[in-house]
């Protein structure tokens, strides 16, 4: 019955009368350029994608009550920082762990503005000391990342349990609209805005003291938000309700072994953020959120942060799997990250420069079962692999969707990590591969443990040992290491393989 | 033209962005058409490419689409998969905070789901572009290939956007394996605000009408088995029985790759038994057959004892008195999951619909059709958890993520909440497809089930066994300290509204409470009598019947039953109910204690349905449901679960409790709970009516008796009895706490005091309510 009713359909299309095709151009592929697999990112994804490891700053009103969620109707004088607040010492030392950027927060869901707005007097303007009244996260945040060399973003929270207004059209258009514009002032390359999940609720509200709830899909317009964001800071990617990234799920720092960048929008994050969908019908990159301190998200007196070893793992489970990773670590009453934090993060920065030191890829012999053939201005050789040039690409044919790539050494190396990249740009593809090495030339053996060797997307980092845990242990000794490509949506596409 | 559209169009109320867009020559409804694809980098935008577009003659006209004109639209390898055919609008329409539903007929080639994008710009906002991307939209449901079919769309925004354009996508998978452009159509673009498709095809169908019963009082389909798993179908022959029995909400538990036994438990002879499997999910059984009789590659026939002188195994079966098909084996790489699963009793007929033809029709034959799940599961589910602000873990405080527990055993969990939160309980999902829709053309995924923090010691509970029938993904409730809902509300209710039905024998109940329901066509009221010989008080209860109609000279109906109602005289909103009450085992037997939104309120099912009780026939069952938009129309009946049954000794006075807030509904049974349903979280399922309960409520309590849907039909001879001993209202204390309550009779004077008592003589200084306002004396 089945052969049956596909038989009747394809009569059908086949007696459509004599309009088979309204157009049949064809655009000219002088490159042989693989056709993309959708959906793809945006420009603007692709760039945000490459910033994988960053900071979050949590700091604000929440440092000096001691809550993770302020209420509200905390008096503007109890922002008194007992130094000046320094974000050029939170992003030097963040900059020693190897991120490459950070997200300030300048207003959490208790409303109190970092910066000297005009929107509301619930501001750093009222603050109970002069440290607090010359605060302005912001303006400081951006000027400390220019001179570093760092991106920077804000964390605005669009629940605000201060505003009077908040549950109107006029918070919205007034309030929260306004307060990202005045953020566009301190810099419009701005490279990720991040707008809090967490809405709606009890709250102070100017003295309301009720319960406002709002309807989260279309409170704040966010398609008109993201027009004008884009308008001013066309680089700036809107996480979370924004809509072009999204949250992996949980705040623990890990991703799905399996992780598609793809998603569709509407599937709630925490029920299917590690893993995105194979199909899904947008490019939706995962973000993991974790925190490096013990306790809360802001600064709480007596916390102490995890092991630069715990850290690592988180990267291995995070940026090792597809998704980036935002770091929260928060400064203190001073306005400054402790000692500790600091001594940790530099930890982490030898941790990760040491362990990815020498790149083997690059010195190995490289053989492809396959390769695309080369178009008039472009090849898709082995070469491109290890070229560290983000532009080019190792491909198959079309249709060609298993592949093995070989790298053979004179010398035995000792390996410990595989590094692969996916050319993003033009889709994820690959749905599953197989890495094995050789000690001796010619007997191979399957590596990585129990990990799912299935999503690459844009970075995945395999330790051969199977252990994000305790990957650092004995290297494997190997002549040869082969990667087998063993499932695609369509040719594969690499830009990068690195062996540590 | 659209002939077959007009009656629901009356139907529908439209709302004052009410347009529709054909694409005949002679009355031009749109601006302009062309292309869109959201990919910036794509040739469409770039003028690589363009046309793609045009309005042709309808290629496929059928019932579902006569039109002599549509639009065709060429779907290019080259587009993203977000690309399709760009409608401008003769007028803008203000896209709204409440949803409105886009309707569009799009005949495609490929079954799947499509897309409507909308394009449109905020009014106040001068100098933005009106091609900005205001809405991406999923058709509710897969289009089917091949013909016309109604994808519905439903859209909402902040309020204050104007959308000049519409994008139809008509297909948004991928292109990336499309070695060819291939054709889709689309035609009459209609806004409305109901959600009901124009051209839905039945899943699953049967060849004989919806609740035909047996003719024959010899033959019955009593059990069916699988391996050692046997479900009941009907206790006994009897031409009440229907011949399509929905066993849905059960399953066999199998595993892929297993050789399977079916049995029939029938009552007769010479007759055939035939086995389906739907293994596509796909909505309809396939019945492909080979030469030798097996069943073909991507037939859903899994074993049949006869048809065409063979049977599933490929013999020739010369004795054609054979009920009990071959065993079968499942592919080994069958995927888990729930598959519908048919069973069919019927002579001579692969249709899985059953035989109809003249000579051997499967009614005139004792034949029976039931649907039943099939769970093919692993040796171990996986469990995922679903939290922020904490984390659910196992016991021993392993991680849930990619965690394995064994299929059908309890399995313990902790919760871990962040400094600063706590936790009001767990929302298990259990069954498969988990981030998908829970129903799969009507067969159930997986069912929501929520476990309040009284389940828990010490931060531990165990999911009991029967819940593990799938994987598990268990969202923690974590919420701030200080805001979890507080373990135990009884102390906080008063009692505003009660009746213990202690006037003398023979009497009848308060007309101040209460009034006789109104007859009308439902199966309920269908034979409702305001007569006492149904309706009295005995023995400090109300007893309602159901009787023959002795005199059908005066009033012509078989039946008269009694049903007293609170509707006009008392309904609230939140509180909770008591009803006492017992009832008598005979078929066809339907009492029920429940609940109807006092008017005015949207008609059913849109306005809600909460029965605190029902039970049917001689089960010894109780069962409570909801009844909405969302469950009755849309379907998703387990999305939260919404209606529960358990084991009952329903001629026993029991209590049967509803205790109602403005996010719950519990059930309870002397005390126990024994049913939850609650408000949704997001706000879509709640514009598609998923609670409709936040409007007082009037109590209804009847007995009536069955027609053969559910209840099984009336025996005229036997008098059907119910009896209530009382029922409770209560409230939350405090003045506010009557808000809830209103007193319908709008020029009624009386005055009632705090607890909803009828005053005489209210004293100076004292709170009462007249009206349903509060004034001080």
């Amino acid at each position: 019955m089945k052969q049956t009713i596909l038989l009747t359909a394809a009569c059908a299309l086949l007696a459509l009368p004599g309009r088979a095709q309204l157009q049949d151009a064809v655009p000219a592929n002088p490159d042989n350029e693989p056709v993309p697999v959708h959906p793809v990112p945006s420009h603007r994804q692709q760039v945000w994608q490459e910033t994988e490891f960053y900071a979050f700053f949590h700091y604000g009103m929440n440092t000096y009550t001691g809550v993770e969620w302020g209420y509200g109707n905390e008096a503007e004088s109890t922002f008194a920082p007992t130094g000046a607040p320094d974000p050029e010492q939170w992003l030097t030392a963040v900059q020693a762990a190897g991120m490459k950027g950070g997200i300030a927060v300048v207003k959490h869901h208790d409303g109190f503005c970092l910066w000297p707005t005009e929107t509301t007097t619930h501001s750093v303007k009222n603050a109970g000391n002069d440290y607090g009244k010359q605060t302005n996260i912001p303006r400081d945040f951006a000027a400390a990342a220019k001179k570093l060399g760092m991106k920077y973003g804000f964390y605005v929270s669009p629940w605000d349990r201060n505003s009077e207004h908040y549950g109107t059209d006029k918070y919205v258009s007034e309030v929260f609209l306004r307060q990202c514009a005045e953020l566009a002032q301190y810099g419009t390359d701005q490279f990720e805005m991040w707008f809090d999940g967490a809405n709606g609720g009890d709250g102070y509200y100017g003295g309301r003291n009720t319960t406002v709830s709002v309807d989260r899909e279309t409170y704040y317009d966010i398609p008109n938000l993201r027009d004008s964001i884009h308008k001013v800071c066309p680089d700036c990617v809107m996480w979370g309700v924004g809509g072009e990234a999204r949250w992996i799920g949980n705040e623990d720092g890990e991703a799905g072994e399996t992780n598609w960048c793809t998603e569709n929008r509407g599937s709630a994050p925490e029920k299917n953020g590690m893993y995105g969908s194979e199909n899904g019908w947008f490019w939706l990159p995962g973000e993991s959120d974790a925190k490096m301190t013990n306790q809360g998200w802001f600064w709480h007196d007596g916390e102490s942060p995890l092991t630069a070893a715990r850290l690592f793992q988180m990267y291995l489970e995070t940026v090792g799997r597809n998704a980036t990773l935002i770091l929260n670590c928060p400064p203190d009453k001073s306005g400054k990250l402790p000692n500790a934090t600091v001594g940790v993060l530099n930890q982490l920065g030898t941790l990760l420069r040491n362990r990815f030191a020498t790149d083997y890829a690059k010195q190995a012999t490289i053989e492809a079962s396959a390769t695309r053939a080369a178009g008039a201005s472009r090849n898709y050789g082995t070469s491109n692999l290890t070229d560290d040039d983000k532009d080019t690409y190792w491909a198959t044919d079309d249709g060609v969707k298993e592949a093995t790539l070989t790298f053979t050494w004179d010398e035995a190396k000792p390996l410990r990590y595989v590094e692969l990249m996916e050319f993003v740009p033009k889709g994820q593809r690959i749905r599953g591969f197989r890495i094995e090495t050789t000690a001796d030339g010619s007997t191979w053996t399957k590596r990585g443990g129990s990990i799912q060797t299935t999503t690459v997307g844009y970075k995945r980092i395999i330790p051969l040992n199977g252990s994000t845990a305790n990957s650092y242990g004995a290297a494997i000794n190997a002549k040869g290491l082969r990667i087998t490509i063993t499932d695609s949506k369509a040719c594969p596409l690499l830009r990068k393989i690195a062996i540590y | 033209m659209k002939r077959i559209f007009i009656s629901a169009l009356l139907a529908l109320p439209l709302g004052a962005s009410a347009q529709t867009i054909t694409f005949d020559t002679e009355e031009k409804d749109y601006q302009a058409v062309g292309v869109y694809d959201t990919w910036e980098a794509s040739p469409f935008r770039t003028g690589l490419l363009t046309g793609n577009t045009a309005v042709v003659t309808n290629p496929a006209p059928s019932t579902n689409n006569e039109t002599a004109n549509v639009l065709a639209v060429q779907r290019s390898r080259f587009g993203s998969n977000t690309f399709g055919a760009r409608i401008d609008l003769p007028q803008t329409f203000e896209l709204g905070k409440e949803v409105q539903y886009v309707h569009v007929l799009i005949h495609k080639p490929t079954e799947g789901r499509v897309m409507l994008i909308g394009l449109g710009k905020r009014r106040e906002r001068a100098g933005q572009s009106s091609e900005t991307e205001q809405f991406w939209a999923l058709s509710r449901t897969k289009v089917k290939a091949g013909d016309w079919a109604d994808a519905v769309f439903a859209i909402k925004g902040a309020g204050g956007i104007d959308i000049y354009s519409l994008v139809v996508v008509p297909d948004c998978e991928s292109p990336h394996d499309l070695t060819a452009d291939y054709m889709c159509y689309i035609d009459e673009v209609q806004f409305t605000e109901n959600a009901i498709s124009r051209t839905a095809s039945e899943d699953y169908p049967v060849n004989i009408e919806e609740g035909a019963t047996y003719n024959r009082t010899e033959r019955c389909l009593q059990k069916i088995s699988l391996g050692t798993t046997t479900l009941d179908v009907a206790r006994m022959a009897s031409t009440d029985n229907p011949v399509y029995t929905d066993l849905m909400p059960q399953s066999f538990h199998v595993k892929a790759g297993e050789t399977l036994t079916p049995r029939f438990t029938y009552t007769s002879t010479w007759m055939h038994g035939y086995v389906y499997v739907d293994f596509g999910n796909d909505g309809r059984f396939s019945v492909a057959l080979n030469d030798n009789g097996t069943p073909a590659e991507g037939s859903d026939v899994v074993a049949y004892s006869y048809y065409k002188n063979k049977n599933s195994a490929g013999s020739n079966v010369s004795n054609e008195n054979v009920l009990q098909p071959p065993s079968f084996t499942l592919p080994a790489d069958m995927p888990t999951g729930f598959y519908r699963m048919r069973y069919k009793v019927d002579w001579n007929e692969i249709d899985a619909g059953g035989n109809v033809s003249e000579s051997n029709h499967i009614i005139n034959n004792g034949g029976a059709i039931v649907d039943v799940r099939l769970n093919v599961h692993n040796d171990m589910v996986s469990v995922y958890n679903a939290n922020r602000n904490g984390e659910v873990l196992a016991e021993d405080g392993t991680k849930l993520s990619s965690y394995q527990t064994p299929f059908g055993q309890p399995f313990t969990i902790r919760m871990n909440p962040e400094r600063g939160f706590t936790y009001d309980g767990i929302l298990l999902r259990h069954g498969y497809n988990l981030a998908g829709d829970s129903l799969v053309h009507g067969t159930p995924q997986y069912v929501d089930t929520f476990f309040p923090r009284s389940s828990f010691t010490d931060d531990v509970f165990t999911i009991p066994a029967e819940y593990v029938d799938g994987d598990m993904e268990i969202e923690g409730l974590f919420v701030e300290d200080g805001s979890q809902k507080p373990d135990d509300p009884e102390p906080e209710y008063q009692l505003v509204f009660n009746d213990e039905f202690d006037q003398p024998d023979g009497s009848q109940p308060d007309p101040e409470k209460w009034s006789s329901s109104a007859r009308r066509n439902a199966v309920w009221n269908r034979f409702v009598a305001d007569d006492d010989r149904v309706v009295f008080i005995e023995d400090g209860a109300l007893v309602c019947r159901a009787i023959r109609n002795p005199d059908r000279s005066t009033d012509d109906v078989a039946m008269l039953t009694g049903a007293r109602e609170t509707q006009g005289k008392f309904s609230f909103t939140y509180g909770k109910v008591e009803v006492r009450l017992k009832t008598l085992h005979h078929r066809g037997n339907f009492p029920a204690a429940w609940m109807m939104p006092e008017p005015p309120a949207a008609g059913w099912p849109n306005g809600g349905e909460i029965d605190i009780f029902e039970t049917i026939d001689a089960q010894d069952r109780a069962w409570h449901t909801v009844h909405s938009n969302w469950t009755h129309n849309l379907g998703y009946k387990n999305n939260p679960a919404s209606t529960f049954n358990e084991p009952c000794t329903v001629e026993d006075w029991h209590v049967y409790g509803l205790e109602w807030t403005e996010d719950e509904i519990k059930w309870t049974v002397d005390g126990e709970q024994v049913g939850y349903y609650f408000k949704a979280p997001g706000q879509s399922a709640l514009d598609q009516g998923q609670w409709p309960f936040d409007h007082p409520f009037y109590i209804i309590l009847n007995q009536s008796v069955g027609n053969g849907s559910w209840a099984a039909m009336y025996d005229e001879d036997f008098t059907y009895e119910t009896r209530f001993d009382y029922v409770r209202v209560y409230q939350k204390q405090g003045i506010d706490g009557i808000q809830g309550v209103q007193i319908a009779q709008p020029h009624d004077n009386t005055i009632y005091d705090l607890q909803g008592r009828r005053v005489s003589d209210p004293q100076h200084g004292g709170i009462y309510i007249r009206n349903g306002k509060k004034f001080i004396m």
